[in-house]
């Protein structure tokens, strides 16, 4: 097993995997403030000559918790794709490569394989989220206001993190069942939204993985603490808190919920790629 | 201590409406070189895949070092060492990491010298297996920049790592130059003389000549000669003659020879160039003297000469004799 995990880890090293994924969370942890701060008043000035600071300041939450809300945002729909994308072909290459067959063969477990990737990407996933969360809450407080605490920003990339986690175990079933990097992808990125769509829909995101994206953004205030405030999420943040709002179906008890789920299903998706890895022809031409 | 290392029985296997093995019954004595031949498509590498535990059988039974295919978890249950068509590593990974890597834990493994004598010395020197495949050089060079031969002897050094006694080689020299092809081959021979037992398949029937005791041909899914090579060298490998004469014989000279009892078949190759297939060396030799003498036809020279492995496995897959 440990030598499974230096493998995976010198593989996100070498294949630049940790560095595309840690690089684009850091990007969106720098532009979102930075695009609240500058470039959104500029368009709206620019859009709408008539309207001042404080008409643009009622349209957008211009602080730093609205900035972190919108970090998350981004987070949760363009991470997503990076991680998608970066890592689709991290069982379904090595099936249409067949690189898995020497080490198979050479006594590797099919357990020791899939544990090993989950484990080091893992921690990839979460130790970039924290990093990049954290450059957020720096940039942003220096931006607008330290009004947020850091320890909700702890919670909130951890909870993401998980997320995180449950798409690398789609990602890892779905290459298992496909053998094809691209297929796998589009396939995972299908069931991420889609779960979120159907969650929002029928109102049955704290018994989803969405739950956690939707506990996320609130930056541990609670959904009912956000509402009371009238705070106004920003951009693409928003439309999942709002929901949960809305909807008044999500509190801050359903937070147990969504990552007890999530982590059954991270435990179900690992073990059915085991098995699917267990009982696949291999080296197939 | 089961004499059989391999022990194939009616073995089944059907991708889709394609019959790939249609009763494939193979066994490998232990420490011998099996050469398994058999043209492309003809079901080796699935025959293979399923003895190397990467592949289930629909029917029939497969027992390999003792295990019965179908009821092992884990490929790395049967203890083997296999080397696929093309072997596939992580390209981003050097050779040494590669082995490092697939090595076992607190497993030894033979010395180079050891091998070289023979003898039952333990190695724990990745670096002397890679400069005993002659990749010494290259040992800290990332994978992906390899030939497919020095893959092939990367692959070799890697099934050696586990000291398995039972070695499967998918086409070990196929796609090498002669001199990769021939180091492979010694390579092959010096694992035989530790002791190991060996199948491997190949559509390069020199190469099962030089090096092999047994020859197993497959065609179409099924098995169609399983013998030791020296007795099918004696029993299967028919003398021919060839005749060149001094003038062109008509065609009822021609027949009156094929109607002979000892001859099988006649050949002309040209107007005065023959080739006769006989029975035996002896009584066929005396039929074509007797009926050149009887038509009285010079001839120029005559040659003795059997048919090879190639023509034989030829033979075989078109005729289907048994």
């Amino acid at each position: 097993m440990k030598k499974d995990i230096r493998k995976e880890f010198l593989f996100s090293i070498r294949n630049s995997r940790f560095l595309i994924i840690a690089a684009a969370f850091m990007f969106l942890g720098l532009l979102t403030p930075l695009m609240l701060k500058v470039i959104l008043p500029m368009v709206f000035s620019s859009q709408f000559p008539g309207m001042d600071e404080e008409m643009i300041a009622q349209m957008i939450d211009m602080s730093q918790f609205g900035s972190l809300q919108g970090f998350f945002g981004d987070l949760y729909e363009m991470g997503t794709v990076i991680v998608a994308f970066s890592l689709c072909g991290l069982v379904a290459q090595e099936l249409k490569d067949n690189t898995l067959v020497i080490p198979l063969c050479s006594g590797k477990r099919f357990s020791d394989i899939v544990l090993s990737k989950m484990i080091v990407f893992s921690l990839v996933m979460t130790i970039s989220t924290i990093a990049s969360a954290s450059v957020s809450y720096l940039y942003s407080g220096l931006l607008f206001d330290f009004e947020v605490k850091y320890a909700s920003i702890l919670q909130s990339s951890l909870l993401h993190s998980l997320y995180l986690i449950f798409i690398l175990a789609c990602l890892i079933l779905v290459g298992s069942l496909t053998s094809k990097p691209i297929a796998t992808g589009l396939t995972t990125l299908i069931i991420s939204y889609g779960i979120h769509g159907i969650g929002s829909l029928l109102a049955i995101n704290k018994w989803l993985p969405s739950g956690l994206i939707i506990q996320a953004q609130t930056l541990g205030k609670g959904l009912s603490d956000i509402a009371n405030q009238g705070v106004v999420a920003s951009e693409s943040t928003g439309t999942a808190v709002i929901e949960g709002i809305s909807s008044g179906k999500i509190s801050n008890s359903s937070l147990a919920l969504s990552v007890t789920m999530t982590a059954v299903l991270i435990i179900t998706f690992t073990a059915l790629s085991i098995l699917r890895l267990r009982t696949m022809e291999h080296n197939r031409r | 201590m089961n004499e059989y290392m391999i022990d194939i029985k009616n073995l089944h296997k059907t991708f889709g409406d394609v019959h790939a093995l249609q009763g494939v019954t193979l066994q490998v004595k232990r420490g011998e070189i099996y050469g398994f031949i058999g043209k492309n498509g003809a079901g080796k590498s699935t025959t293979m895949n399923i003895m190397a535990g990467l592949s289930r059988p629909d029917s029939g039974s497969c027992i390999v070092n003792g295990h019965a295919i179908n009821t092992i978890k884990h490929p790395g249950q049967l203890s083997i060492g296999y080397l696929p068509e093309a072997p596939a590593f992580f390209g981003w990974m050097t050779a040494r990491e590669s082995l490092k890597y697939l090595k076992s834990n607190g497993k030894n493994h033979k010395s180079v010298k050891a091998a070289e004598k023979g003898s039952g010395q333990e190695m724990t020197d990745i670096d002397e297996m890679l400069s005993w495949v002659g990749l010494a050089d290259v040992a800290d060079r990332r994978v992906g920049g390899f030939s497919r031969g020095m893959k092939q002897r990367l692959g070799l050094c890697q099934i050696l790592m586990h000291e398995p006694e039972l070695l499967i080689l998918d086409e070990p020299s196929s796609a090498l130059d002669p001199e990769g092809r021939s180091d492979i081959l010694r390579l092959i021979l010096e694992l035989n003389q530790m002791g190991k037992t060996i199948i491997f398949s190949t559509h390069i029937l020199s190469d099962v000549e030089r090096i092999c005791h047994t020859v197993g041909m497959i065609a179409d899914g099924r098995m169609i000669v399983e013998k030791p090579l020296a007795e099918m060298l004696r029993q299967d490998i028919t003398p021919v003659f060839e005749l060149e004469l001094g003038s062109a014989i008509d065609a009822a000279t021609l027949a009156e020879l094929q109607r002979d009892a000892n001859v099988q078949k006649v050949d002309q190759i040209s107007e005065t160039l023959l080739s006769i297939t006989v029975n035996d060396e002896y009584s066929g030799s005396r039929s074509i003297i007797s009926w050149l003498a009887f038509h009285t036809i010079q001839l120029r020279s005559l040659k003795l000469r059997h048919i090879n492995l190639e023509e034989l496995f030829i033979q075989e897959v078109n005729g289907g004799r048994s």
